[in-house]
């Protein structure tokens, strides 16, 4: 009986303060759903094809993240929902219910939101799981069924998280409410509201935070450092935004009430005092929204463009669609004109086999190696533990003229008797002679190397000897002391023979796996390595696939943090501005007036964040881009239409959040 | 020169359920003089604040005239009612209605404000009125930084500042201690012998015997009134209690 009678009480609050609880119901719902939907797909796409596994563990760290985001946006609802109701809580207390009567009222209303977002939010999640997971195959491009599966273990894991972080909200209440006392209860909302003081420092050190952020992520180049900085450079902004967001706005709005041209107007007047209270209650909340807005926009844009780009970033990485590199150290120029005849026949015999026809082939003679620079010109050989920045760094190569000139389509000629040297953008070697582990290599400089060849991320210098006997040599000879030095493997003098295929697709990929086995059984020797463009695409795009499915799930749980932060931001607003806007109306404002005061302030409030998280966005651009380049996504107008098209869509969304939410905000500011 | 003019003002209120009808004002008829300080006395649910609520165009009688300086103020369309309010009336309320985000003096501007005038002709206006009522000294200060009667005072500012042809107060001593109170009539008697026409609606006796007038309201209609007259405070001050007394006596028969 009296159980029930805490279960009923419980349970009119939810429906009385439904303007509150709904929307902590609805984001209980869609969280548990996404976290179902996330582990139950990650269980389901492992073996799903070769190399899947990437896919899931992909999609399981989707899941840490998710759940995480979920834990958070649980205890900041929540404590809302408390702070706005101490009020009420107080008035039980006072009315004679005693605090473990409060506590029981307090665990069954969470319980009820709990117990209603796990049911509801699972099942909306196994009716969409599949709904997703077929969307997710058709991305990767594999064919599946719709059938209807449950998974038990997504199931039980889902509902324990959840009840363990529900569990833990209600420890959170409990606290709180055990914490009070009844005056305090009562007090709690309408606690004095002082003028906030104008905190200088504070603000200047935000500018000075969001400053060195930009400039490092402008300013960053060097690929080695450039995930280390660019976190060093997030984390910066963040600072410098919640800074900027409690202090800066305060400072900023004090200076605008100290023009007395610009306060003493109809719109000002209001609009400056007012904001400066709500920036002390809710800068917090919108440097949050801010960060948040930032984080989705990074997140999407990023995903979206991988996988938009994905036949560039797959084409980056396997430009031809065969190569095959055999090893041609110590065999005479004869010798291995023998052997690209040989692989020319036997690349053949398989493409007839497979219905494919072979197109610009190219072959080349070749000697990589990566160095670093000791002092000047001089060169070692790399070794695992150096210390070295990027900009030491040299990706040396060594080809024969003829075969470059053929590469690029270019006519350069070998002046005198010394090689010429071609460099790219990030590579200094000025002069005439280098050295490399103390070989002495004398050079003409001859300028860039041709765009194909360098990706201009790292520092890269060609040497183009003219003789295949001289360029034999000299590899030999370079392989033989970094060998002595470092006791490491030398790299390989080697011929490349590389080309595309024309044909059909299926017809492709079997010729892409079966080339390296058709080559060792036609007895082809020293091969180093065979690679090719098809039977790896799969990997690929379900790698890019799923990176950009936990890139829409990340960012929808973030939209959801959003757009609730806001939520409770206006309702609590609302609520503060009730008795002002009244006050003013009867004093003589006409509601239409009113009307327009608010508008201006929430327009201003509203558009804050995303103004600054734009802001973020720009500046952030050329360092993302520069990672964006490290995952072999160099199509910088894709990446911009991404990440504009990202940020429209964005803000259409923001706009009806703004619509729907100042609407409730009117409601309670209008309520007489 | 009549100032406000009031004739057979009826209000009736209709339950909302059952649809029984109240009526709060049943035929009030009175005027008010240009310069008049006139106080409106009689118990809770005599209808007095219903009166006042009537006089401020907050709300419209169900019947009757109400006349300010000639206009008719039931005419008076919703959409300028606002504005109407905001030019030829002053209010000062029990809770004084101060906005907590604004300092005294900016609290006392923001009718002006609103009214788009510019701080170079609100400053001296400021000056002037904070001298009437003595918070010169306050003018920088927040509401949650002054004594409840010291908000009043500034309250009072604000209703004046606007140099309205009527000021009405709502029970203005009713959240004050009786030295704040007395503080606070002395600013009314202050601005009303500048030439202020004031209304002011009371329970309290010690306020209504500083008014030049004195309404006693009973079951929707004017009971009684006193006229000041050669008396002194202390004797308006007994002769309101008697007719209270009587009032309340009279009540207990009805």
């Amino acid at each position: 009986m009296k159980r029930g009678l805490y279960f009923k009480l419980a349970f009119t609050n939810i429906r009385k303060n439904r303007n509150a609880f709904f929307p902590f119901l609805l984001s209980a719902i869609v969280m548990v759903a996404m976290f179902y939907m996330l582990l139950s797909i990650a269980g389901q796409s492992d073996g799903l094809y070769y190399g899947a596994e990437y896919m899931s563990q992909i999609l399981g760290f989707g899941v840490w993240v998710a759940g995480i985001i979920s834990v958070i946006i649980i205890f900041y609802t929540n404590s809302f929902l408390m702070k706005q109701r101490t009020r009420e809580l107080g008035l039980y207390n006072v009315l004679g219910m005693e605090k473990k009567h409060i506590a029981k009222v307090i665990t069954w209303e969470i319980t009820i939101v709990a117990i209603g977002g796990v049911v509801v939010g699972l099942i909306l999640g196994i009716i969409f799981s599949r709904l997703l997971f077929l969307v997710l195959i058709r991305m990767i491009g594999l064919e599946a069924k719709f059938d209807f599966f449950v998974s038990p273990h997504a199931v039980t894991i889902t509902v324990l998280v959840f009840a363990v972080v529900f569990a833990a909200a209600v420890l959170q209440n409990l606290f709180k409410a055990a914490w009070l006392k009844p005056v305090d209860l009562m007090r709690e909302t309408n606690a004095g509201e002082r003028e906030p003081k104008a905190k200088w420092l504070f603000a200047f050190l935000g500018v000075i935070a969001l400053g060195i952020g930009y400039e490092i992520a402008i300013t960053t180049k060097n690929p080695l450092n450039v995930m280390g900085l660019f976190f060093v450079a997030v984390i910066l902004v963040i600072i410098g935004t919640y800074f900027l967001f409690v202090a800066g706005s305060i400072v900023l709005l004090k200076m605008l009430k100290k023009n007395r041209k610009f306060y003493y107007h109809k719109t000002h007047f209001v609009t400056v005092s007012g904001m400066m209270y709500r920036m002390k209650q809710n800068a917090m909340g919108l440097a949050s929204i801010c960060i948040l807005v930032t984080m989705v926009i990074v997140v999407l844009s990023t995903t979206v463009s991988l996988y938009v780009g994905i036949d560039d970033e797959h084409r980056y990485r396997y430009p031809k669609d065969v190569s095959v590199k055999v090893n041609c150290e110590g065999k005479t120029l004869q010798e291995s004109e023998e052997t690209a005849k040989q692989l020319k026949d036997v690349t053949e015999e398989l493409a007839q086999k497979r219905d494919v026809s072979i197109k610009s082939i190219e072959t080349y003679f070749d000697y990589e190696v990566v160095l670093l620079r000791s002092e000047g010109n001089n060169y070692q050989s790399e070794e695992d533990d150096d210390d070295y920045t990027a900009n030491d760094i040299l990706a040396f190569g060594v080809m024969l003229l003829p075969e470059y000139n053929e590469m690029t389509g270019g006519s350069l000629t070998q002046g005198g008797d010394v090689p010429l040297l071609l460099t790219n953008e990030e590579a200094e070697i000025d002069g005439d002679s280098m050295e490399v582990d103390g070989v002495k290599i004398r050079f003409q400089n001859e300028g860039a190397i041709d765009e194909k060849l360098t990706n201009n991320l790292y520092p890269a210098a060609v040497l183009l000897l003219s003789d295949y006997n001289e360029m034999a040599e000299l590899c030999q000879k370079l392989s033989e002391r970094i060998e002595r030095n470092r006791g490491t493997l030398s790299p390989q003098f080697c011929q490349k023979y590389n080309f595309d295929l024309d044909g059909k697709w299926e017809d492709k990929e079997a010729y892409g796996k079966q080339i390296k086995k058709f080559l060792k059984k036609k007895g082809i020797e020293n091969i180093c390595l065979v690679e090719d463009y098809y039977s790896s695409w799969q990997e690929s795009i379900g790698l890019y696939a799923s990176v950009l499915f936990i890139g829409i799930f990340i960012g929808s749980l973030f939209l959801v943090a959003t757009v609730l932060i806001i939520y409770y931001k206006q309702i609590s607003e609302g609520y503060g501005d009730q008795r002002n806007f009244q006050i003013m109306s009867k004093i003589g404002l006409a509601n239409r007036e009113i009307s327009h005061i608010i508008n201006s302030q929430i327009r201003m409030v509203f558009l804050l964040p995303i103004i600054m998280a734009v802001m973020h966005i720009c500046f952030a651009f050329p360092i993302i881009k520069n990672i964006m380049s490290m995952l072999n996504l160099t199509n910088t107008k894709l990446f911009l239409g991404c990440t504009a098209g990202t940020v429209l869509v964005f803000l259409v969304i923001y706009m009806l959040v703004y619509k729907i939410t100042s609407r409730i905000y009117y409601q309670i500011v209008g309520r007489r | 020169m009549t100032l406000l003019d009031v004739r057979n003002v009826k209000k009736v209120y209709t339950t909302r359920f059952g649809g029984n009808k109240v009526e709060a004002l049943r035929n009030i008829t009175f005027s008010v003089e240009q310069g008049e300080y006139l106080a409106i006395m009689g118990e809770s649910g005599s209808g007095k604040t219903t009166l006042l609520n009537v006089l401020a165009s907050i709300d419209k009688p169900t019947d009757g005239s109400i006349q300010l300086n000639g206009k008719e103020i039931s005419q008076i369309r919703d959409g300028e009612l606002a504005k109407f309010r905001r030019e030829h009336l002053g209010f000062v309320f029990q809770d004084f209605n101060l906005l907590d985000s604004f300092s005294l003096g900016d609290n006392i501007c923001l009718p002006l404000v609103l009214a788009g005038e510019k701080y170079d002709t609100i400053a001296p206006k400021l000056q002037k009125v904070a001298k009437y009522v003595h918070i010169e000294q306050l003018l920088n200060k927040y509401p949650y930084e002054v004594s409840g009667g010291q908000k009043q005072r500034a309250a009072v500012c604000r209703a004046i500042i606007t140099e309205p042809e009527l000021i009405l107060a709502d029970e203005p001593t009713g959240a004050l201690d009786s030295k704040s109170t007395t503080d606070l009539l002395d600013a009314f008697e202050n601005i009303h012998q500048s030439g202020q026409s004031i209304v002011m609606v009371t329970h309290s006796t010690a306020a209504a015997a500083r008014a030049g007038r004195v309404l006693f309201i009973k079951d929707g209609e004017i009971y009684h009134q006193i006229y000041r007259g050669d008396m002194t405070n202390d004797m308006m001050y007994k002769k309101i209690s008697d007719t209270l007394t009587l009032l309340l006596s009279q009540g207990g028969e009805a």
